[in-house]
C-alpha cells in the first residue's frame, strides 16, 4: 500500500501510460476484421500487440488498487474495516493481472511454437 | 472498531449536485465501472487461452445486442474517466481553476467523452 507523495506520483504516472495504451487498445482491436477465435488468436500472437497487452494489464490493475484506495479511504471511516476492503481488492486484482499475463502467455506461446 | 473522528468527506447526499460537481463524483463512479470492466476484459482473455469451445461463449455474449450495449456502456465511461483524468492533470499543474475555468472544461470533457464514443462506435461498426 502507497501513502502521500508516492501515491500521488505513481498514481499520475500510471494515468499517464494507460492513456496511450487505452487509445492502442480501442484502435488495435477496431482493425481487427472480426473477433473470431482464429483472429483473436493471432492478435495476441503479434508480438507488439503482446508486449502492449501485458503492460496494459500490469498497469490498469495498479491503476485501479491505487484508485479504490483513495475511494475506500474517503469513504469508509473505519480503518480496520478499510484496510480489509483494501486488502481483498489488492488481493484480487493482483491476481487478475497474473492469470490475464498467464493467459496471453499461454496463447503468445501457442502460436509461435 | 474505533471510529477516526477526522470529517467524513465528501458528503455527498446533502449537496445538490451542480454539472460540475456531478461530472467530478462520475470520475470516480466510472473509475469504479472501469476497474469492473477490466475484470470482464480478463475473463474475456482467460477464455481466449481455454480454447474454442469456452471462446464461443465469449463470442455469443459479445455480438448479442446486450452485449453491444454494455460494451458501448464500458466505452463511454472509460473516455469520461480519461477526459476527467486529463482535467485533473491539467488541476495537477495548477491550471483551471478561475473563474468559469471548471464550467468550461466540464463542457469540454463531456464533448471530448461524446465524440471519442461516438467516433468509437462508429469504428466498430463500420
Amino acid at each position: 500500500m502507497l501513502h502521500g507523495k508516492k501515491h500521488w506520483l505513481y498514481q499520475r504516472f500510471s494515468a499517464v501510460l494507460l492513456l496511450p495504451l487505452i487509445f492502442w487498445l480501442i484502435y488495435s482491436l477496431s482493425v481487427v476484421p472480426d473477433i473470431s477465435y482464429e483472429n483473436m488468436v493471432l492478435w495476441i500472437g503479434k508480438t507488439t500487440n503482446f508486449i502492449f497487452l501485458s503492460t496494459l494489464i500490469v498497469i490498469a490493475a495498479s491503476h485501479f488498487q491505487l484508485g479504490i484506495q483513495v475511494i475506500l479511504e474517503d469513504y469508509v471511516s473505519d480503518k480496520n474495516s478499510r484496510n480489509s476492503y483494501l486488502r481483498i481488492l489488492n488481493t484480487t486484482y493482483y491476481l487478475l493481472s497474473f492469470i490475464g499475463l498467464v493467459s496471453i502467455a499461454k496463447i503468445y506461446f501457442g502460436v509461435q511454437i | 472498531m474505533t471510529i477516526s473522528k477526522l470529517p467524513l468527506s465528501p458528503h455527498l447526499q446533502v449537496y445538490r449536485l451542480p454539472l460540475v460537481a456531478l461530472v467530478s463524483i462520475s470520475h470516480r463512479a466510472c473509475g469504479v465501472i472501469n476497474g469492473l470492466g477490466y475484470a470482464i476484459f480478463i475473463i474475456f482473455l482467460i477464455s481466449i487461452a481455454s480454447g474454442y469451445e469456452t471462446y464461443n461463449i465469449s463470442y455469443t455474449v459479445l455480438t448479442s445486442t446486450i452485449g453491444k450495449i454494455l460494451m458501448s456502456l464500458w466505452i463511454f465511461s472509460l473516455y469520461l474517466h480519461m477526459s476527467n483524468g486529463v482535467r485533473h492533470l491539467f488541476w495537477d499543474l495548477g491550471h483551471g481553476f478561475n473563474g468559469k475555468s471548471p464550467l468550461i472544461s466540464t463542457f469540454l470533457v463531456l464533448a471530448s467523452t461524446l465524440l471519442l464514443t461516438s467516433f468509437t462506435i462508429l469504428l466498430y461498426i463500420l
